[in-house]
């Protein structure tokens, strides 16, 4: 063999290997960027990149965000729309959110001129410990458009990757008989109708057989991202009053045994930061609802009857039937002192 | 610019290899020289073009203490000093004035302030580089009186910013051979095979076992004992996958060009003694620590203690060549220490089972990267306390039912946490680093047939596939 015939052959194994990964990427789409819809189940979706991509094209239907990680997904728009006569809600709940998400794209919100009227934000306990991504992770990658990059070489990198544990993933997922979770990209929530049903038909059994609750956590969970998280909390505040959106802030309500997960000296600190900044509704601590497994699908994500309760707090419902110790409105600066 | 990037696999390496020999093609010889150092400056400035001043300025000045050394035979030494002082300044100055005045600081009780500066990429091996070439210059051991060709041995962009740390004669010949200047297809078969070795060592082993190394290390609050070994293994092999696949990449780059870069390693885990390691490992650094320090400080010419202080002393500085930080001191008291041992130990002419030295030395430089791994002591204490620490050994619950005689022996049966991938990983890297052929043994066989194309291919391909995660080269920070 030559020189010349090494190389032709070096490069046709190199682009018939390419082209197997991208023909198993394309065909699976583990994150659903290509919308190919050969496996019809997502079970996961990219939802920074799939969320910018159908707000491109229909943000002018909507005039309001609800922000958040994943656990807000389950709040549909039209729970904070009865209390807000014409406004238009999109839930713009991220996989793994933190206020790093929430300020870049709000600042791309506003770039694009999106039209925004009220924004509805979820702050996480975790945020404390937790802010940006890992660019190596695909699942919570950001849309190249809010990087400033080519969507093309975005894209490219979905396309030529390796992703053995989403494709897997994506596969079983079409392949089980339970129904997995569900995305409604048009208004941005998720469900899980499977678990929604066992916890209506007999809660006490799936509180039981869901091995989360009964994990003895430790407090491990620090308050380490400190500047970060207010600087971009600071940001946001400062956007929504430049730009006149009107801004409600209200931490996320956390099942007890998330709870157990913060070192206390530090949650406390966190909400004492964030009251420096801005006035806020606090769903977390150790309540009613919070201590209630049954208000949640396991440790980490409550049931969107606890955000229709968080909603009922924040815009005072008569109506419904809060319980007392459920959230308690914080004004701004009046944590300061507190230990 | 990362070799392992889209960018540069794509884009920056093809552009500068077309524009490079186009302009050789055109017999424009000197805008071609010139058109690899603006390029190299690029790749350089790629990550932060703020540093582009401190190497421009480095080589200037280089390059004019190493001609006057050429021209003042008078006070040539006296030269040669100021500039080796000067280099050594400005790499105090950025990687260990922080340092320095920490400690000061903490033994004097007094308060001054820090500098807090970012390390200009690759000043280590770029200030090595030219202090060498000042000594070269002053032996008479090479010459230079063209700014262009200096800075083309010093920017070449394969190997600016972690080595191999190369001499100025064994670079300017190369380029200065009007055969290097024509495409050489043997040399792009054999650069593209090694270069697809390095980057699949690079992005499909080492960056596996920096996320488990990076848990343990960084991570993790305590580390039972398998715990503990998989960390402390999973960096030993992400160091030499790491390194050796940067290596592998730039030898390959600098072949498209045909330059031939030194070997950097030769199988270092395969060493039976710790002074066969250091002939293996960064092999280019060795030498510039055996020419430059070792054997200006006298070498082994001045009696016994005074070879053992110089040991010492070399592998001292060797340490904080790596790093401005006391890990990385100790780690090199340690390689020190063991070589002193290593050679009063060899001269009463003990000889121990090859199998047996093989097992001492992988199992020192196994702990002893501890210290060059950890941030802080504590960290490198939470390792090696769980490696010796023989009360928290627990099996995976599975085995219970067979092996349930061992929890007489304190052996406890639970949920096995760590990672099960590194069961496979570090047995296969075992496997890998000392029965497989290395990469610069790979190239001296190389030969043009069916099975190495389609294994280049294959795993340059895959090594593409895995450019899309987030790494660093770990000699980056060095």
């Amino acid at each position: 063999m030559n020189n010349k015939k090494w190389l032709i052959t070096f490069m046709s194994i190199f682009v018939v290997t390419m082209s197997l990964f991208g023909l198993v990427n394309y065909v699976v789409d583990p994150f659903s960027v290509f919308q190919t819809n050969f496996f019809k189940r997502s079970g996961q979706i990219n939802e920074r990149y799939v969320k910018i991509e159908f707000l491109e094209k229909h943000h002018n239907k909507f005039n309001a965000y609800i922000f958040g990680s994943s656990r807000i997904g389950v709040v549909k728009p039209e729970v904070i729309e009865q209390y807000l006569p014409n406004s238009k809600f999109y839930n713009f709940t991220l996989s793994s959110g933190n206020l790093h998400d929430y300020m870049v794209h709000l600042k791309y919100f506003i770039k694009r001129k999106y039209e925004i009227k009220t924004l509805y934000m979820q702050i996480d306990i975790d945020d404390m410990n937790y802010y940006g991504q890992d660019e190596s992770d695909y699942l919570c990658k950001l849309h190249p458009y809010v990087t400033n990059e080519f969507r093309i070489a975005g894209k490219m990198k979905y396309l030529f990757g390796f992703f053995p544990l989403n494709v897997r993933k994506k596969i079983s997922v079409n392949f089980q008989k339970d129904s997995p979770k569900k995305f409604d990209v048009s208004i941005g929530i998720w469900s899980l109708p499977d678990n929604e049903k066992q916890l209506e038909k007999n809660p006490k059994k799936y509180v039981e057989n869901e091995g989360s609750f009964h994990f003895k956590n430790r407090r491990v969970l620090r308050y380490i991202r400190e500047k970060e998280a207010m600087k971009a909390l600071q940001i946001i505040v400062d956007l929504c009053q430049k730009n006149k959106i009107k801004l409600y802030v209200f931490t996320s309500a956390h099942n007890q045994n998330k709870m157990d997960t913060f070192v206390l000296e530090d949650y406390k600190k966190y909400l004492r930061d964030i009251s420096e900044i801005t006035s806020f509704y606090d769903f977390s601590g150790y309540n009613s609802v919070t201590m209630n497994n049954a208000n949640y699908y396991e440790m980490s994500h409550y049931r969107p009857r606890v955000g229709s309760l968080m909603a009922a707090r924040i815009f005072d419902d008569k109506n419904i039937s809060v319980p007392k110790d459920f959230g308690k409105f914080i004004a701004k600066g009046t944590l300061r002192g507190n230990r | 610019m990362l070799f392992n990037s889209y960018i540069f696999i794509f884009s920056f390496l093809p552009l500068t290899f077309i524009l490079y020999f186009y302009l050789n093609y055109k017999k424009a010889t000197y805008l071609s020289k010139l058109s690899l150092v603006l390029s190299s400056l690029f790749f350089y400035s790629w990550w932060n073009p703020i540093y582009l001043p401190i190497i421009l300025v480095s080589m200037i000045v280089n390059y004019q203490f190493g001609t006057k050394i050429l021209h003042k035979y008078k006070n040539k030494k006296l030269i040669l000093y100021i500039g080796i002082f000067l280099n050594i300044l400005l790499l105090g100055y950025f990687k260990y004035y922080d340092f320095f005045i920490e400690n000061f600081n903490g033994f004097l009780g007094t308060n001054i302030e820090l500098l807090h500066l970012a390390l200009p990429l690759a000043i280590s091996f770029f200030t090595f580089q030219q202090i060498s070439y000042l000594v070269d210059s002053y032996r008479g051991e090479t010459k230079e009186y063209d700014f262009l060709n200096y800075a083309l041995f010093v920017t070449f962009f394969p190997q600016l910013i972690a080595g191999p740390i190369v001499h100025h004669k064994e670079m300017m010949p190369q380029f200065a051979n009007e055969k290097n200047r024509k495409i050489d297809t043997s040399n792009i078969t054999m650069g593209l095979f090694i270069f697809a070795i390095g980057l699949f060592k690079k992005v499909v082993i080492a960056d596996n076992f920096a996320i488990w190394a990076t848990h343990g290390f960084d991570v993790a609050e305590s580390l039972n004992f398998f715990a503990a070994w998989f960390t402390s293994l999973s960096y030993t092999f992400q160091l030499y996958f790491d390194f050796s696949g940067y290596t592998d990449m730039a030898i390959g780059v600098a072949l498209l060009f045909n330059i031939k870069l030194p070997a950097n390693f030769n199988s270092p885990y395969k060493a039976i003694s710790i002074q066969d390691f250091w002939r293996r490992w960064h092999i280019t650094l060795s030498r510039f620590l055996r020419d430059y320090i070792y054997i200006p400080l006298g070498g082994n010419r001045k009696g016994e203690f005074r070879t053992y202080s110089n040991l010492m002393m070399t592998f001292i500085l060797g340490g904080l060549w790596h790093g401005a930080g006391w890990t990385f001191l100790f780690w090199g008291f340690l390689h020190g220490i063991a070589l002193v041992i290593h050679r009063a130990w060899s001269q009463i002419g003990l000889k121990l089972p090859i199998w047996f030295a093989w097992f001492i030395t992988f199992n020192f430089i196994n702990i002893s990267w501890i210290f060059f791994r950890a941030k802080e002591w504590n960290d490198a204490l939470k390792v090696l306390g769980g490696m010796f620490s023989f009360d928290n050994i627990v099996l995976p619950k599975v085995l219970e039912s067979k092996f349930s005689f061992l929890n007489a022996y304190g052996i406890d049966f639970g949920f096995f946490y760590w990672y099960s991938e590194v069961l496979i990983w570090i047995p296969l890297a075992f496997v890998v680093v000392l029965f497989f052929k290395n990469s610069m043994e790979q190239l001296a066989n190389f030969e043009l047939n069916l099975k190495t194309a389609i294994f280049a291919g294959f795993i340059f391909a895959v090594g593409v596939v895995f450019l899309n995660k987030v790494s660093e080269f770990l000699y980056f920070n060095f």
